[in-house]
């Protein structure tokens, strides 16, 4: 029972101490960029969800779409009204594609594609930054290419303007290639549930 | 020429009759094979699906249902062991709570055989063994493996398609016998649906909060090692009275909870987190949600003893998860978990991750929700670690003998009905 005790006492300072006391981070220096941010899933599963989960526990950050800080829409078309509003000043796309959901929800990871196209393309005429974080254990299992987080992968990253992967996602530098390829920032993090909230606090200071 | 021809058939008559009798034996075996347990000393009292839907006493679904009250007012959990019977490690873990738990605040209920019936029966037509083994300082115990479905002896025939109760889902047509796509159930159903809603009715009229549904899947299915739960519920209000169907985000969310103790437990070993899609139905990580106010979460163990293409299927295969060719499917970057076959998927790391992940969710429930706190204990995946560095078997470790002295007075058999006096202690 004292292990219990223990356990729970170190769980909940992991929530109350401020995530940035242990965060390690490596690659290219955290950037910073724009609020309000609009959060999205790039394959319509919970990577979204659980960074705003991260970005809740900060304590940091104001949740509404017209006057908070950042706003959650994975919904098609919600998702481009939000774009269009012309409010938010950084789009943050969580890889995260669920196989399960997709094919139950009715669409297939073709619709997702196309509509994550428009959705970059309508970030970018609103002028919008992006960035694409990959930061859900083993989220890039089976590490094919028809795999539908390689396909977003490959749709995503190149237009953004900063990448984010938790380290146990890059082990084949598949986030460093395309740092390298064309010159957007990556950095890397240990761990999502410490550093995920730090760096989400750096970037949107 | 008749008389060589009356021989033959004879002769083939006989060989029929003692292969039948074989096959009838070993049937007859699994279906009656009774194992029994040790429960805690925190056990406070016994209840069995048919006090929440009468119509199942006498039949193979009922089962019983272990209530450990702490007396101190908290959170509740309830505890789902075997919905899919050939995933024993469910089982197991249900069992080593059962035997093992300490509460201090709150109330926990497990059933360590949510489809008794299914557990009677092996996958008809995939030839397995029917038992497996785990060695203690006492003895060896066997346990059973199970089917995945209620057994046909008990509930026949399937129709051509299953239509899921009240969402209207068409379904595969044995999943009618399918604990887990068959949620939330019904009274009247069939013998699955109705231990369904038995499920259903200990959550809703125990007031659990936090409701553990463990499970085991291939790691050729994007689902294992994984936590699922809902990110949205029905309103239901809304859906009983106009039939609409609107979901919401909860004030509470088991999603948040079953995605930190993923983040959590993956320094330990990989645990992954899913969406409940709101258009999938009959599954406890959906209906539960939809049909209570308890938060859900069901687990995923990595066990490839149920993935299509592996070897032959032996109790070692069950008990160690060692198989080449899935290594060699993994290594092609076509699975689903980072299978090692020097390591395999043992007993007792499924066994452990089903122990470690209910343990954190009911932590993490407390710290996300404070009113929910239940203080519980039992073997963690760590402590069982330690003990199978030590050449032990760890699942064998946390068993305790029923013929112990000390052991009787709570010494229970799992059947569908109660055997021995002991239930009489405990059944209200």
């Amino acid at each position: 029972m004292k292990k219990l005790v223990l356990a729970l006492v170190l769980a909940i300072m992991l929530i109350a101490v401020p995530a940035e006391l242990f965060a390690v981070f490596s690659g290219d220096p955290v950037q910073q960029f724009p609020k309000p941010f609009l959060l999205t899933s790039g394959g319509q599963g919970a990577g979204s969800k659980s960074l705003r989960m991260l970005v809740q526990l900060t304590k940091k950050f104001t949740q509404d779409p017209t006057t908070g800080d950042y706003w959650l829409e994975d919904e098609t078309p919600e998702r481009y009204a939000y774009i269009d509003s012309g409010y938010f000043k950084t789009l943050v796309i969580v890889i995260s594609v669920t196989e399960k959901g997709l094919g139950a929800s009715g669409i297939t990871i073709e619709d997702e594609i196309g509509f994550l196209k428009v959705v970059l393309q309508k970030a970018k005429a609103q002028g919008m930054k992006i960035i694409a974080i990959s930061m859900e254990a083993d989220a890039r299992a089976p590490k094919i290419p028809t795999n539908g987080n390689e396909r977003i992968i490959d749709l995503v990253c190149p237009q953004a303007d900063y990448l984010i992967s938790i380290k146990a996602n890059n082990t084949d530098d598949r986030f460093t290639k395309i740092s390298q390829q064309y010159g957007i920032p990556l950095t890397i993090v240990d761990s999502a549930n410490v550093d995920m909230r730090a760096i989400v606090q750096e970037i949107f200071k | 020429m008749e008389k060589k021809a009356l021989i033959f058939k004879v002769s083939a008559l006989v060989v029929a009759l003692v292969l039948a009798l074989i096959a009838g034996i070993e049937f007859w075996q699994l279906r009656h094979y009774k194992e029994t347990i040790v429960a805690s000393e925190d056990l406070t009292e016994i209840k069995w699906f048919s006090d929440y839907v009468p119509s199942l006493k006498n039949t193979w679904m009922d089962t019983p249902v272990f209530i450990f009250d702490s007396g101190v007012e908290g959170g509740t959990v309830f505890v789902c062991g075997c919905p899919h019977p050939y995933e024993p490690a469910s089982t197991m873990a249900a069992y080593l709570m059962i035997e093992n738990i300490h509460v201090e605040k709150g109330k926990v209920i497990i059933v360590p055989r949510a489809n008794y019936s299914g557990s009677t029966d092996g996958m008809l037509g995939d030839a397995y063994p029917k038992f497996f083994h785990v060695s203690s300082d006492w003895g060896i115990t066997q346990y059973r493996i199970g089917d995945r479905y209620t057994n046909p002896l008990d509930q026949w025939p399937d129709p051509f398609t299953y239509i899921n109760y009240p969402s209207g889902q068409n379904l595969a047509y044995q999943d009618i016998r399918n604990l887990n796509r068959t949620y939330p159930g019904r009274e009247n159903g069939t013998l699955t649906e109705r231990a369904a809603y038995a499920i259903l009715e200990i959550i809703r009229n125990e007031g659990v909060d936090m409701a553990i549904d463990m499970h085991e899947a291939e790691i050729l299915y994007p689902v294992t090692s994984t936590y699922v739960a809902p990110p949205t519920v029905l309103d239901r209000e809304k859906f009983l009275e106009t039939g609409e169907v609107v979901y919401y985000e909860p004030e509470r969310s088991s999603l948040d909870v079953a995605m930190w103790a993923g983040m959590t437990l993956s320094e330990q070993f990989l645990m992954k987190y899913s969406a409940s899609p709101k258009t999938l139905h009959g599954l406890s990580h959906r209906e539960w949600a939809d049909w209570s106010d308890t938060l859900v979460f069901l687990m995923e163990t990595p066990e490839i003893f149920i993935d299509k293409i592996t070897g032959p299927r032996t109790e070692a295969l069950m008990t160690e998860g060692k198989d080449e060719f899935l290594q060699n499917v993994t290594d092609k970057g076509l699975t689903y978990f980072p299978y090692e076959m020097d390591f395999g998927t043992p007993m007792w790391y499924r066994v452990g991750r089903h122990l470690s992940g209910a343990l954190e969710v009911v932590l993490d429930t407390a710290m996300f929700y404070p009113e929910l706190e239940c203080i519980c204990s039992w073997p963690t995946y760590l402590e069982m670690k330690e003990i199978e560095e030590s050449g032990k078997d760890s699942v064998g470790a946390f068993l305790k003998d029923p013929n112990a002295p000390e052991n009787k007075d709570r010494a229970f058999t799992i059947y569908y009905k109660p055997v021995g006096d002991n239930y009489d202690k405990y059944m209200k």
